[in-house]
């Protein structure tokens, strides 16, 4: 009997080797290579930061702009971060194409291909596709709930805050019980339900945050640790850090904030928990998301009435990018919508919105904007990345 | 032509129709494989000079290609806005022996998210070991195994039950 194996195998193949190859000119490559090459030098040229940008016209083909807005024309001179952001109102934000990975509106769960799925629960806090239907938090209510893929609740239980998904999408892993001061029970396993395992987290208030292959990563507060909680139970500690804000699968990364030992300053890092190295540190900075493909981490501040973005290199620690957003603007999410841009939930004294910015600094929105409750948000960023 | 260039149109000459049908098998797409291979192509232009091991220069553009196309990936929503006059590609024709099986497992490894998908094709269809697999894709060999493992039971699942396709359980 043919295996799984070889039948792939062929299949491939039969997909493939009499299919026309039309030939790569030698011209062409060279060309590409030397666009690439240029673009290299202007990417590692001298730019300390960009003075934020409101776009006066969209940076993407279809954005489109609200009527009556007077956009900000662009400022070209490149400046430190912590001087002088400008002061922009969120509804002069030119308006943009909506988020390309899944995010929360409101009742609506919606998917990076754009399917809503309006889902019976009020001030959904956090929502994440698991067994053919959802694990839904909301704000306020230290519960989560199952629903089927009809929407009818499975089950209701006490937990705190944490969906994680692996960066494939492939597995997610919820916490329950964890609402009181004992440590809670970690649920972890395929996105689709089956074969799911639990374990006891290993002290009380950590959610999980990410995955390394089948490996949980859990962080926490309140000086506890962050560790990782293997497939069959085993758990690490992750004793050179505080805290884990984003997990690398690609590269066996973490990045956070670094365990102070005596200085109170903020410094994140990034760390191989499994040979318990820090690769490199960020004093001043909070280390936040890797990037989809790994290479790139992203760095929060408050600098003088304004948050700093920087853009490490994931390896080396280099700061590639670095800019200053708005005053007045707060961030309580922030996450890659691809390698390029990042998506922020947004709030603006009694406005909210998501906003995506490039590298560089420049943004537009890509949602309305909508009234800002501080007891429930209208948007968030959605923990499985795929539809 | 330079000694260089010479020595990098004699390779890829002799490897870009191999490459191209790895781009594919990324991808799905002829012309987004054509601009894969090519900007790969470009990237191993730029450091020619580095590659010191002529034999592990095949293992370096996989390298690129896969983290390449994953950038792509992401960038997707903005090749949509770009429409094109090209009269879209004629697929290649169908073996005359196939059952259907080699068409739904192709189906079925489109569905795969990008990374488990890389991982088939480096395994499956350029038959790496899962040393070579982890190196090309800078992951460990455990998760090289346990995303094979997922893929190959995501591929199982999606592929339908009435297919004698010999990759159910209740084959074995």
């Amino acid at each position: 009997m043919t295996s799984p194996e070889e039948l792939l195998t062929d299949a491939l193949h039969e997909r493939v080797d009499r299919r026309h190859v039309p030939s790569t000119p030698m011209g062409d490559v060279v060309t590409r290579a030397r666009r690439l090459q240029r673009r290299r030098r202007v990417r590692n040229g001298v730019v300390a930061a960009a003075v934020v940008a409101v776009l006066a016209t969209p940076f993407v083909l279809d954005a489109t702009h609200r009527p009556g807005t007077s956009p900000v024309p662009t400022d070209p001179a490149p400046t430190a971060p912590s001087t002088a952001p400008l002061r922009v109102r969120l509804a002069d934000v030119a308006l943009g194409r909506p988020p390309a990975i899944a995010w929360i509106d409101g009742s609506d769960y919606v998917a990076a291909d754009g399917t809503r799925t309006t889902l019976p629960v009020d001030r959904i806090g956090s929502a994440t596709p698991y067994r053919g239907g959802f694990l839904v938090s909301a704000y306020g209510d230290y519960h989560l709930t199952l629903l089927d893929s009809s929407l009818r609740a499975v089950w209701r239980r006490c937990a705190t805050a944490g969906l994680a998904v692996s960066q494939d999408g492939l597995r997610t892993a919820y916490p329950t019980g964890n609402c009181g001061l004992a440590a809670g029970t970690l649920h972890h396993g395929p996105t689709d339900g089956t074969d799911e395992q639990t374990a006891r987290f290993p002290s009380a208030g950590q959610i999980p945050v990410g995955f390394l292959g089948e490996t949980v990563v859990v962080s926490g507060y309140g000086g506890v640790s962050p560790a990782l909680v293997d497939a069959d139970g085993t758990t690490t500690t992750i004793d050179r850090l505080r805290r884990v804000s984003g997990v690398d699968d690609s590269h066996g990364l973490v990045s956070g904030q670094l365990a102070s030992g005596g200085d109170v300053r903020v410094t994140g890092a990034v760390v191989d928990p499994r040979a318990g190295v820090v690769k490199w540190r960020a004093p001043g900075w909070t280390l936040r998301a890797f990037s989809p493909d790994g290479s790139m981490v992203i760095g929060m501040r408050l600098d003088d009435g304004g948050s700093g973005v920087a853009i490490f290199d994931a390896e080396t620690g280099e700061q590639l990018h670095a800019f200053a957003l708005p005053r007045r603007f707060g961030f309580t999410q922030v996450a890659w919508e691809d390698d390029e841009h990042l998506l922020m939930t947004t709030t603006q004294i009694h406005a909210q919105a998501i906003l995506r910015t490039t590298l560089d600094g420049a943004i537009q929105r890509a949602t309305e904007v909508a009234p800002y409750n501080p007891e429930s948000q209208r948007f968030g960023l959605a923990p499985n990345r795929f539809p | 032509m330079t000694d260089r260039d010479a020595d990098f149109t004699a390779y890829l000459q002799a490897r870009q129709g191999r490459l191209l049908r790895t781009a594919y098998l990324l991808t799905g797409d002829q012309a987004e494989a054509e601009d894969l291979l090519q900007t790969s192509l470009a990237k191993l232009y730029l450091a020619w000079d580095r590659v010191n091991d002529r034999e592990s220069v095949d293992a370096y553009v996989r390298r690129i290609m896969v983290n390449e196309h994953n950038s792509l990936w992401r960038r997707a929503w903005r090749r949509r806005e770009h429409p094109t006059d090209q009269v879209p590609e004629s697929p290649a024709p169908p073996p005359a022996y196939d059952d259907g099986t080699d068409a739904a497992l192709w189906a079925a490894v489109q569905t795969l998210p990008r990374k488990a998908r890389a991982v088939l094709v480096l395994r499956y269809y350029e038959e790496l070991t899962e040393a070579e697999t982890a190196e090309t894709l800078g992951i460990a060999v455990g998760t090289v195994k346990s995303q094979t493992s997922r893929a190959l039971a995501t591929l199982r699942e999606r592929v339908a039950d009435d297919q004698t396709i010999g990759l159910g359980e209740e084959e074995r």
